[in-house]
């Protein structure tokens, strides 16, 4: 949400040129104005998912487990939304309802991934030699081996769990963090004003944390939100191969599964829950790109 | 061309009541510019960055950046008003009429064609030859821009030239389409000193056989005293005076003439003596009784490298430097780029490892220490790096730079470390207001005095200052040279100086030391040596200092 916001800062940047842009230089053009709007949808679809997450109930008043067997195959109308499986059961509700553990199970792999691959990325980038070379081709392994390939092993040998299946996602995202940070950490280790720091005195687990890790994390954050979105994805794929909270717990891939036997008479069991999922992984890189460009402006 | 008035050929290069607006910008980038270049002729447009030149010079071949827009006056050469022609006919003044030798000669050729090709692709813009009379044309500007073998060179590609010969190569392909005027917008910023008069000479010498018309864009007045008949000073957009170069220089009218050619270093000879009015305990220069403060003793560093053949090698980076540095007094280290120097300087603020040889600061041995050993000895010496943009962290506070060294020695409480940056910003001469701003608010000037201000915050006894005002405008340059003599003068601060700009030495340090290829080739007091170089390279790099050509300023 970062980019709403005015900026400030970077419009004071230019040292000086021949005439420094002022503010009215900036004027919104209707380019800027469709990016704002873009910018905003994509906000609200995010805010919505999150408000399924937390407050499923505000949302809908169906029951996501308990269906009316009259009301069953129903096609989407003003009653239920999404329309209804072959229990009865509304998959708007449904949707809404599973939500939460597809979101927690996706955001808890980023951090994985993220915590996991930033360790790794740093110690690699600020310590060199055969510490970085060794973790960098342990990295490398990881890249080679398809994520999902990766995941589903990992989920067969520790289990379905919410947790389980976070690491096992997450496990893709460490190589993806741990190249960029290392990069970063290199660039910024460089820097004259981290060799200033040191030749101040500053001892270096400080310099790492006050000067090294705050300015290489711009592009980690925005890449942090890409891998949001790639995670819902993996995460939803997984639970759609069946690796996910047991049925009749709702899941967003495992509702797209279910309603792939009806496919040829009720196609909304599958495309609308699809679709949503589309929508919230295309917000959420749209937020990562406004994300990603407002760090590379500094 | 003297007398006959209706004879008189019109000139290269006319431009009248130019006013040139930024987009959204409350004033005029450039405000009602009268000049005129008649052919032949040399004219030097002088100011500092922000003074509208280079808009104005962009404005001559309307390449101006987008957002900048030209709101009145005419700008004509030869008979052709510019302002008005088409696109197409403007392609045909660019390069045909008028070559342009760009600012950074790093960036300015296309780094994936050869330079024999980017030559020919110049002539033949402008000339309706064939490919092979091109290419003929494009050795014979090689040659004639000092390229030894122009059939080699023209197979290299910019990568494997030097600056100074890129720039020579831009040069060639401004004079591609024999132009009557030469727009050279600082050609020579970015190159080592004697690079620079060699390139200026180059030019020069190709204006004189052809008779081109030339307008010498740059900030630096000595140049332009030494190349140009005419000067043109420009300031806030503005011509402030103008004149024949002797006349200009002798007689300044305009205050801001006064304080250009007060800053030029190149036409300022003298010592810059401190400006307090403090009684001093001691002379400026110590008595040579005084014991070292600093002593290198026959320091090297080499690295391993890898020849083009591809056989490994040893590149001696320094080799066997030694000279020492008298308590509270400035020793200036002196050579190009590649000499060794930074990497000296970097030894000593033990940024660096020693290969060999012993340096020695105060009674303690630095050359030995690691890891943590180094800590202790960082509250002794500190240094200032050369590029202000790159040094201070672009996400801090000028408040959080100023007292980071007071921090990481934990010296005084946070409200006490607040009232000394206030301090330490007065007396590098920052308003207290800048306290909370990050250094892209603060201009390249403002930039070094906190940089230094940071160093000086724990006081320290020796000073390493590699290269503190390269990157600095002219006039801010003399700024900071004179807040350095001044801090010595109060604090007793001793200095290691690193320049490539012998002008700027001998403004401020008390011995030089001159560096070549690794080795120091020549020491002694400033004065000695400026006046009786006994190294070749020494007086190579004399005589690269700019001097004006008629009536020296007194």
């Amino acid at each position: 949400m970062t980019s709403t916001v005015p900026r400030e800062r970077t419009g004071t940047v230019s040292p000086a040129p021949a005439t420094p842009p002022s503010r009215a230089q900036r004027r919104v053009r209707p380019a800027t104005v469709r990016r704002q709007v873009g910018l905003a949808l994509a906000i609200l679809v995010v805010l919505v998912a999150v408000g399924w997450a937390l407050r499923p109930a505000w949302f809908t008043g169906y029951d996501p487990i308990i269906g009316v067997p009259l009301d069953k195959l129903q096609a989407p109308s003003w009653n239920h939304w999404f329309g209804t499986d072959h229990l009865g059961r509304d998959i708007f509700s449904r949707m809404v309802h599973g939500t939460a553990t597809s979101l927690r199970t996706s955001l808890l792999a980023v951090a994985f991934g993220l915590v996991v691959g930033c360790l790794l990325g740093v110690v690699a980038g600020y310590a060199g030699g055969w510490a970085s070379d060794a973790i960098m081709r342990v990295v490398d392994v990881l890249l080679a081996i398809p994520s999902l390939l990766l995941s589903l092993v990992i989920v067969t040998v520790l289990g379905y769990g919410t947790l389980d299946v976070a690491i096992a996602v997450g496990l893709g995202a460490v190589a993806t963090f741990a190249r960029l940070v290392r990069a970063e950490v290199v660039r910024v280790r460089r820097s004259a004003y981290v060799e200033a720091s040191v030749g101040v005195g500053t001892r270096w687990p400080v310099v790492l944390i006050r000067h090294v890790v705050p300015n290489s994390s711009g592009p980690v954050l925005a890449l942090a939100a890409l891998e949001i979105g790639a995670a819902i994805l993996a995460v939803s794929a997984l639970s759609f191969l069946g690796y996910g909270s047991p049925l009749p717990a709702p899941e967003w891939g495992s509702l797209v599964a279910e309603g792939r036997n009806y496919l040829a008479s009720a196609w909304w069991l599958t495309t609308l829950p699809g679709l949503v999922v589309v929508a919230l992984v295309l917000a959420v890189n749209r937020i990562g790109r406004a994300v990603g460009r407002e760090w590379g402006d500094r | 061309m003297t007398g006959t008035l209706e004879a008189a050929p019109p000139p290269a290069l006319q431009v009248s009541g130019l006013h040139v607006r930024y987009r959204g910008a409350d004033r005029d980038a450039v405000r009602g510019v009268d000049l005129t270049v008649r052919p032949g002729e040399t004219v030097a447009l002088v100011g500092e960055s922000g003074s509208g030149k280079t808009t104005l010079a962009h404005a001559v071949i309307r390449l101006l950046p987008a957002g900048a827009q030209i709101t009145a006056g005419a700008v004509s050469v030869a008979d052709d008003p510019v302002l008005t022609l088409s696109e197409r006919r403007m392609r045909h003044i660019r390069g045909g009429r008028i070559g342009l030798v760009p600012q950074d000669p790093t960036v300015s050729l296309n780094p994936v064609h050869q330079i024999g090709r980017q030559l020919v692709e110049a002539v033949r813009a402008h000339r309706a030859v064939d490919a092979a009379t091109a290419r003929g044309i494009a050795l014979e500007l090689l040659a004639q821009v000092g390229f030894d073998h122009p059939e080699v060179r023209a197979r290299q590609y910019p990568h494997q030239l030097s600056g100074g010969m890129r720039q020579r190569v831009l040069i060639g392909i401004a004079f591609a389409g024999r132009p009557d005027l030469l727009l050279a917008d600082e050609p020579t910023s970015g190159l080592d000193v004697t690079v620079q008069k060699a390139v200026l000479d180059q030019i020069d010498t190709l204006v004189h056989e052809r008779g081109t018309a030339v307008l010498l864009v740059t900030h630096d007045l000595g140049v332009a005293a030494e190349r140009a008949q005419r000067i043109v000073v420009m300031y806030d957009g503005q011509v402030v005076e103008q004149g024949d170069a002797a006349e200009l220089l002798s007689d300044p009218q305009h205050p801001y003439t006064r304080r250009l050619l007060a800053a030029a270093p190149s036409l300022r000879p003298a010592r810059l003596s401190p400006s307090t009015t403090r009684p001093r305990p001691d002379t400026p220069a110590p008595a040579p009784a005084a014991p070292p403060f600093l002593l290198v003793d026959r320091v090297s560093r080499s690295f391993p490298a890898t020849l083009p053949d591809g056989r490994r090698s040893i590149l001696h980076a320094v080799r066997d430097v030694s000279f020492t540095v008298p308590a509270g007094s400035t020793f200036a280290l002196v050579g190009e780029s590649g000499s060794g120097k930074t990497t000296t300087a970097r030894i000593v603020a033990m940024h660096e490892r020693a290969s060999s040889g012993l340096v020695r600061v105060g009674d303690t041995p630095i050359t030995g220490l690691t890891g943590g050993g180094k800590r202790p000895v960082r509250r002794v010496v500190q240094m200032i790096h050369q590029n202000p943009f790159s040094s201070l962290d672009p996400r801090w506070t000028v408040q959080r730079i100023v007292a980071e060294p007071l921090r990481a020695w934990r010296i005084g409480t946070r409200a006490e470390r607040t009232r000394q940056v206030v301090e330490l910003l007065d007396r590098v001469g920052l308003p207290a207001s800048v306290i909370d701003r990050r250094p892209v608010e603060l201009s390249g000037g403002q930039r070094q005095r906190v940089a230094i201000a940071r160093a000086l915050s724990i006081r320290p006894p020796l000073l390493v200052l590699d290269e503190p005002v390269s990157a600095l405008d002219v006039s801010v340059q003399a700024q900071v040279l004179q807040l350095l003599v001044d801090l010595q003068a109060e604090l007793g601060t001793t200095y290691l100086f690193i320049s490539h700009d012998l002008a700027v030495v001998r403004q401020i340090s008390d011995a030089v030391g001159v560096m070549r290829a690794g080795r120091l080739v020549e020491a002694g007091p400033t004065a000695a040596v400026l006046r009786e170089p006994q190294h070749a390279y020494t007086r190579a790099l004399i005589d690269a200092i700019p001097r004006p050509t008629t009536g020296a300023p007194a």
